[in-house]
């Protein structure tokens, strides 16, 4: 857990300082240039936020083992996206 | 004596029940005829070579369950021996039930799941949580069958695109804990997976007994990436369940538990960030209300308009001298006006029209006889006009001046 959260700061730790900086400006106790950098800060968090979900690229794909037991990622034949996707509208 | 059906169906009845010795019996035997009626009250045959008798298990009791009664199988059962009237059946009522005849089995589970839940390795201390976000799922199931299908099915339709790594295994027979623990530790491995989920469909405790094994166990334990299990049905639990950070009852609630629904989450960012801008506005109109109320005050103490009230003042004070002035030269007018009209009343014209005259000479009021001398050219003035005249004699009265 620890070798895998300290790759990148996770969704929810980046929502998590949204709510700060949403509260702290509701508090309105700071300076406006204060302010208007969180306001900024926060901004930008929340573009970064819903850019991080619409990074997902859609696809399946199968892991074979090599040799040495290494993984490697390939295409499947298990799951057509498209096939399930029309699925799933249904 | 001739009794009805039913007298003497109850009378057993009564007699069953208070016998001691058909309650709390243990009975060994195998299942068949297994039928659960849709009350959720299971309904079988336990029979050995020689006999059998009717078994009835209510709701609750079937409930508890720890595993998934097949026929043909043998087992233990605990209850009371007793008569349905309404048949004249007799039957057994089963309180509890566990496998007898996968006694093997069962015992190993049990052997190992007491180990390893000494060691600590189900602690909840231990348990991970999911990410909110995961930007992967590994799954380690079979590359056939349904389960794969589920879950991407419930993955992608609440996060449309999510990444899914299927790690393909044999989920039963020999050889498939092996796999499902080397599964495991390569999607652990993977640092674009952030959750795994581990499991396979329904089936027998034969069939799910690769999620029982040690090393499957040892494997989730081990696993650094947070992890899932959907073994079976929601009433099977094995080993592997125990070991995962969450169990999930089927494979597709354990997608539900792995993969968030992205509107969900979009909305959530969009109602932060909706505070962040109402905050912002509403603390700029606040900033800007108390600058106002400010400058309101600031101005108030300004030169301008410090001039603007002494100039005031002075207006006030210039139009009280003003109406003060008025006022008494009104008053003085008035006062002259009183004493023109005195002097008129008392002055010589009034008087002299009275019949009194004025005497001049040389211009000189004369005011007394003696000052006249004789042939003094005297004027005497009327009221309506003058006389002029000589002094012909003067006689002055003495006592009376």
């Amino acid at each position: 857990m620890a070798r895998k959260s300290a790759k990148a700061p996770s969704f929810e730790e980046g929502l998590a300082q949204l709510e700060a900086i949403a509260q702290q400006m509701e508090k309105g106790e700071k300076p406006l240039d204060e302010l208007l950098k969180l306001y900024e800060e926060g901004m930008q968090l929340s573009r970064k936020l819903t850019k991080k979900l619409d990074e997902a690229e859609g696809r399946m794909q199968e892991i074979v083992l090599g040799r040495d037991g290494k993984p490697a990622a390939v295409e499947t034949d298990v799951v057509q996206q498209q096939s399930l996707l029309d699925e799933i509208n249904d | 004596m001739t009794l009805t059906v039913s007298q003497l169906n109850e009378y057993v009845r009564r007699s069953f029940a208070s016998d001691p010795m058909l309650h709390n019996v243990c009975i060994t035997g195998e299942l068949s005829n297994l039928k659960r009626h849709v009350s959720g009250h299971w309904y079988f045959t336990l029979k050995d070579e020689e006999a059998a008798i009717n078994c009835a298990m209510f709701r609750t009791s079937a409930m508890g369950l720890r595993f998934r009664p097949e026929n043909g199988q043998q087992v233990r059962v605990f209850g009371s021996a007793g008569l349905y009237a309404k048949t004249g059946s007799y039957q057994f009522y089963v309180d509890s039930m566990e496998p007898d005849g996968l006694g093997d089995l069962y015992l190993r589970f049990e052997a190992l799941k007491r180990k390893l839940s000494e060691e600590g390795l189900f602690d909840a201390s231990r348990k991970k949580p999911l990410p909110l976000l995961p930007r992967g799922i590994g799954i380690a199931t079979s590359k056939t069958g349904a389960v794969v299908h589920d879950i991407t099915r419930v993955a992608w339709r609440r996060f449309p695109g999510i990444p899914l790594y299927l790690c393909p295994v044999k989920v039963q027979g020999e050889g498939a804990a092996e796999e499902i623990a080397r599964a495991i530790r390569a999607l652990d491995a993977m640092p674009e997976v952030d959750v795994i989920i581990v499991g396979r469909g329904g089936g027998s405790m034969e069939d799910l007994w690769a999620f029982n094994e040690e090393i499957v166990a040892r494997a989730i334990a081990g696993c650094q990436t947070p992890i899932v299990s959907a073994v079976g049905h929601e009433t099977d639990f094995t080993i592997a369940d125990f070991a995962a950070d969450l169990r999930a009852p089927t494979p597709s609630a354990a997608a539900e538990l792995a993969v968030p629904i992205k509107d969900a989450l979009i909305e959530d960012i969009s109602q932060l960030a909706d505070r962040l801008e109402h905050a912002m506005v509403q603390q700029l109109t606040l900033r800007r209300m108390k600058l106002q109320r400010i400058t309101q005050q600031l101005t108030a103490f300004s030169p301008e308009r410090r001039r603007e009230r002494i100039r005031s003042s002075l207006q006030t004070i210039e139009m009280r001298l003003h109406t003060a002035m008025q006022t008494a030269l009104t008053m003085k007018r008035h006062q002259l006006k009183q004493a023109a009209l005195r002097i008129s009343v008392a002055g010589p014209v009034e008087t002299m029209k009275r019949g009194y005259a004025i005497v001049t000479k040389q211009d000189e009021l004369l005011r007394s006889a003696a000052d006249a001398g004789k042939g003094d050219r005297l004027h005497i003035r009327f009221a309506d006009g003058k006389i002029q005249t000589l002094v012909e004699s003067i006689h002055v009265e003495k006592d009376e001046i």
